[in-house]
């Protein structure tokens, strides 16, 4: 089983793995609040109180049909990491299957397995959702779902390079003669010590879906107007860019913010969860 | 490289295209129900919308559809655009002259900057210049290329006004054609580039530590010698594959920066066509991008054969 010596001490002396989680925990604090409620209602809008600079009212302002900069950054964030979550979770739940089956099984299953994971890498998510758009209807759904089909071949070929070389382990090897079935040793040997890499990925699939789903909304393909998100938000502020470009900075920040904070944690997770990885890293 | 490797690799290369065409016509032509319909609009009249689906061959069955259209493609031709009305053939050669100039300079400037950038890193690694190259690919990766873009349409073309913000004069125009491309390239380059100076900076440092350079330094080589004459050339390796899994990101960003700069590319295309309820053409140019992805993945392990004989055992 894994070996590492874990101590919260050593955590967090690990700077990118102390700032990162501290960035992404101050997200996720943020998402979560702006589920139970916003300082004003980011959908209502007030024409009279349109185009405002920073206020007491509204500390960052409001858009051009008046609506509260702020609210709309903070039911933003909770857009953009319950879709990223679900399509994490989404590839997860096929991919890591995909990836243990194929590792497990070996020969020709094995190979069209994975033949057929990196023909779904070939599609990226922005043109899974001009595809899905046909049957879903542009929406969160329909950006969850392209971003998630995207996340299976990444988390299907992690899964199956881990497991494969967890074949020839003592372990593996001593589960195997005592009798244990295939689909056993999977889930009771081989996943618990392919986690930690499984984790870091899931990590990087986050930051990545941030990205995607900012893309797609920006475009128009994922979360519709009224719902409010980064990508929207940065859509409604190109034609206003020469006149108040802070509402461009706003929903930008937020989006570098979030991604940067996972990728770090990712760094840092993968330096202390993997220590073979950070030698070869140097 | 054996002929047979090659055959098999070419084979599923067939299989990949004709895989990729098949989930195309099903997701966007078998399921979506009627797509005359979906393109008129519900309000269409009865004899309209029969004569558009008579167009369409909709009066045929899914097999004789598919093969009509996957036959067409083979032949050049990708159907006729409704909102355009001339061949998507034509419309696609159109945009490919912006969007294949777009891609092939943001390429070039990724290399330019990764390249160099990666080395330089990993040759002075742990120093205060390898820190901060490190630190600034690490926002580079953060930073959503579409609001780049923008911030970059903010700094260079509403504040100083040294390039246009938008639009694309056509290639007639000459030098003006090339400076409306000039910030739409960086804005793609950017993050692709952050992450290859991160994969050859990691890659070199990989290729440092082995043995022939250890020996290279040992005949009398300094560590610059070394890493250009023997260790540059081998951290290659990997930096081509992320560069080949990079490029499906490539296409994917054209298509969201031309329609941030009005660019009239493919990306812009598809988006016009979607809005137009244009189905052949959004069909059509999205069978061209996958198609196209699908090759360059393809024309990458081939390469990858070329510069490492070890791999050309395998499958």
């Amino acid at each position: 089983m894994t070996a590492h010596s874990f101590s919260v001490s050593r955590l967090f002396h690990h700077r990118s793995f102390a700032l990162g989680s501290a960035m992404t925990a101050c997200v996720i604090l943020v998402a979560l609040m702006a589920m139970i409620g916003t300082p004003q209602d980011p959908t209502a809008m007030d024409i009279a109180q349109k185009m405002q600079g920073p206020s007491e009212a509204h500390w960052l302002g409001t858009d051009r049909y008046g609506r509260d900069v702020l609210s709309m950054a903070m039911a933003g964030a909770t857009v953009s990491l319950a879709v990223s979550f679900a399509a994490v979770a989404f590839g997860i739940a096929f991919g890591v299957p995909l990836g243990l089956f194929a590792a497990m099984r070996g020969g020709a299953l094995d190979e069209a397995a994975m033949r057929i994971s990196d023909f779904i890498f070939a599609f990226p998510a922005l043109i899974t959702a001009i595809m899905l758009r046909e049957i879903f209807g542009p929406g969160a759904l329909n950006a969850m779902l392209a971003i998630g089909i995207f996340n299976v071949p990444v988390f299907a070929r992690v899964t199956y390079g881990a497991a494969l070389s967890m074949q020839t382990r003592d372990f593996v090897v001593a589960a195997r003669l005592s009798g244990k079935g295939e689909t056993r040793i999977a889930v009771d040997h081989i996943l618990p010590n392919i986690l930690p890499l499984l984790i870091v990925q899931a990590t990087i699939q986050l930051s990545l879906g941030i990205l995607a789903e900012a893309a797609l909304s920006y475009i128009g393909l994922g979360v519709q107007p009224p719902a409010p998100s980064w990508g929207r938000m940065l859509n409604d502020a190109q034609t206003l860019m020469a006149v108040a470009p802070r509402l461009a900075l706003v929903p930008g920040l937020c989006i570098v913010f979030t991604v940067l904070g996972l990728n770090l944690l990712g760094d840092g997770l993968r330096d202390l969860l993997d220590p073979r990885l950070k030698r070869r890293r140097g | 490289m054996s002929l047979l490797w090659l055959a098999r690799r070419g084979l599923g290369l067939c299989l990949a295209l004709l895989a990729a065409s098949v989930i195309i016509f099903v997701l966007m032509d078998l399921l979506p129900g009627d797509p005359a319909e979906i393109m008129l609009g519900t309000s269409a009249r009865p004899d309209t919308l029969a004569a558009l689906r008579a167009e369409m061959g909709l009066d045929r069955s899914a097999w004789v559809r598919y093969a009509e259209w996957a036959g067409g493609l083979l032949r050049g031709d990708f159907g006729k655009s409704q909102t355009y009305a001339v061949p998507v053939a034509e419309l696609v050669g159109e945009r490919l002259v912006v969007t294949l100039p777009l891609a092939l300079i943001s390429l070039c400037l990724t290399l330019i900057i990764a390249l160099p950038l990666g080395a330089w890193a990993a040759a002075r690694r742990n120093s205060t210049t390898d820190t901060a190259i490190v630190a600034i690919t690490q926002l580079g990766v953060a930073i959503p290329n579409f609001w780049f873009a923008m911030m970059l349409v903010l700094l260079f073309a509403i504040s100083w006004r040294w390039l246009p913000s938008g639009g694309f004069p056509g290639w007639d125009a000459g030098p003006r054609a090339a400076l409306a491309l000039i910030l739409p390239a960086i804005a793609l380059a950017l993050p692709q580039a952050a992450i290859l100076t991160r994969v050859m900076r990691s890659s070199l440092l990989e290729t440092l530590s082995e043995d022939y350079v250890r020996t290279a330094r040992a005949k009398g080589l300094t560590r610059g010698e070394a890493l250009r004459r023997h260790a540059f050339r081998n951290a290659l390796i990997p930096v081509l594959t992320i560069l080949g899994l990079q490029f499906s990101f490539l296409i994917a960003g054209t298509v969201v920066i031309e329609n941030v700069f009005s660019l009239p590319g493919l990306g812009r295309l598809i988006f016009q066509a979607i809005n137009q309820r244009d189905l052949v053409v959004v069909r059509s140019v999205v069978m061209v991008l996958i198609a196209f992805i699908i090759t360059v993945n393809f024309v990458v392990d081939i390469a990858y054969a070329l510069v490492d004989p070890r791999l050309r055992g395998r499958g």
